[in-house]
């Protein structure tokens, strides 16, 4: 039984070169007075001497020889040319950009220990600024409503005065009166002349200057 | 191991730096080299370049060559070594592309339409299944069925066992033939 299998096993690897004709005579003889033993073994000759003559109908030389013509020329062509003095200056483009790279790097290192060399860090002052802050409850009361009110107001921007026609008209009589003597300048001062001084005219904002 | 024919090329060249002798040995293995890498990368374009790539470092490093193997082994080694940094080259700069990194790799095992223009249908299914077996079972078949290469020999190469590579072999024929039962 053990001698069975053993021949079996030689018969599958002799089988191969079997089908393929590469068997020395003593395999071949071997081979062909046990396979037929095995029905397996018969069946996978069969299918492999298909196979076989398939492939044996198959031309790889020539797909192959298409795509090696000439291949000694281009290899000895491409031999010569690498063998040629080359200039140095071939060498840049592949160099400029690792150069570029390196540059950046390097200054970009530079900045940041110059940046950390103008902080300095005072751990006092740190110190004090995690200290709570205490406020004087005292001061607080002092502060009443009217206080915080004159506070907002004064804070808050000043609201430009804005100017009507109505009161150009009346600015524009009072000095038409001033202009013909019939009031004083001091008449003038019930209204601020300074507000106006965009829409007097200069010989007439002169005059008052003088007058007063 | 190394053979007369391979050993005068080998002098002739590293005396006189003959392109005579280099021509000489590339068209003797120019084929070999060629369907090894093409089993590797399953393209026609990068298997020609690779070819080249391969035949430059095998003159610039012939004094190297120590004749303890046969030239053939040495030719395998070296085209093998260059397949596998393509592929890995190849891997590395399709990941950094902005289109479908997996649909790319996959596509390194098969032959795409504009590569058969060559081959007959017959070789190109043949060929497209030979790729997607796994290594060690496409090399032993291709290295002993093509290259007519000893068992011993393929053993030094794939560091396999002679009765590991015989259990390959089989099964690469094996397989190769149900697939293409249908097919061819």
């Amino acid at each position: 039984m053990e001698n069975q299998e053993q021949i079996k096993k030689k018969l599958l690897e002799l089988l191969p070169d079997y089908v393929f004709r590469r068997l020395d005579e003593s395999d071949r003889e071997f081979f062909e007075m046990h396979y037929k033993e095995f029905e397996d073994i018969e069946k996978e000759v069969e299918e492999v001497q298909i196979f076989f003559e398939k492939l044996e109908q198959m031309d790889f030389d020539r797909v192959f020889q298409s795509h090696t013509v000439n291949t000694s020329v281009k290899v000895l062509n491409k031999m010569e040319r690498k063998s040629r003095p080359q200039s140095s200056l071939r060498l840049v483009p592949k160099l400029a950009l690792p150069l570029i790279a390196v540059i950046v790097i390097f200054i970009a290192i530079q900045l940041d220990i110059r940046k950390g060399r103008y902080i300095k860090i005072d751990q006092a002052e740190i110190a004090k600024l995690s200290e709570p802050i205490i406020i004087d409850s005292s001061i607080i009361d002092e502060v009443n409503s009217q206080d915080l009110v004159r506070l907002i107001e004064y804070a808050a921007p000043q609201k430009e005065e804005e100017i009507d026609d109505e009161e150009i008209e009346e600015m524009n009589n009072y000095l038409a009166e001033f202009m013909n003597n019939e009031v004083g300048v001091n008449y003038l001062d019930e209204f601020n002349i300074y507000n106006y001084f965009d829409y007097i005219d200069e010989d007439i904002f002169q005059e008052i200057i003088e007058a007063k | 191991m190394i053979d007369s024919e391979d050993k005068n090329i080998i002098e002739e060249y590293i005396t006189n730096g003959s392109n005579n002798a280099a021509t000489r040995l590339i068209r003797k293995y120019e084929k070999f080299v060629f369907a090894i890498a093409l089993r590797y990368v399953a393209s026609y374009d990068d298997a020609e370049d690779l070819t080249q790539e391969v035949f430059i470092k095998v003159l610039n490093n012939l004094k190297k060559f120590k004749q303890d193997s046969s030239l053939k082994t040495w030719l395998y080694r070296i085209t093998v070594n260059a397949c596998i940094t393509f592929v890995r080259k190849k891997k590395i700069t399709s990941f950094f592309r902005l289109d479908d990194n997996s649909d790319v790799i996959k596509k390194q095992k098969e032959f795409s339409p504009e590569q058969y223009y060559i081959a007959d249908e017959l070789e190109r299914k043949f060929l497209n299944e030979l790729t997607k077996l796994p290594e060690k079972q496409r090399e032993t078949f291709a290295l002993r069925y093509f290259d007519n290469l000893s068992y011993e020999e393929i053993s030094q190469l794939l560091g396999t066992s002679v009765g590991g590579l015989k259990a390959n072999y089989f099964q690469a024929i094996k397989k190769l033939s149900e697939k293409l039962k249908s097919e061819i």
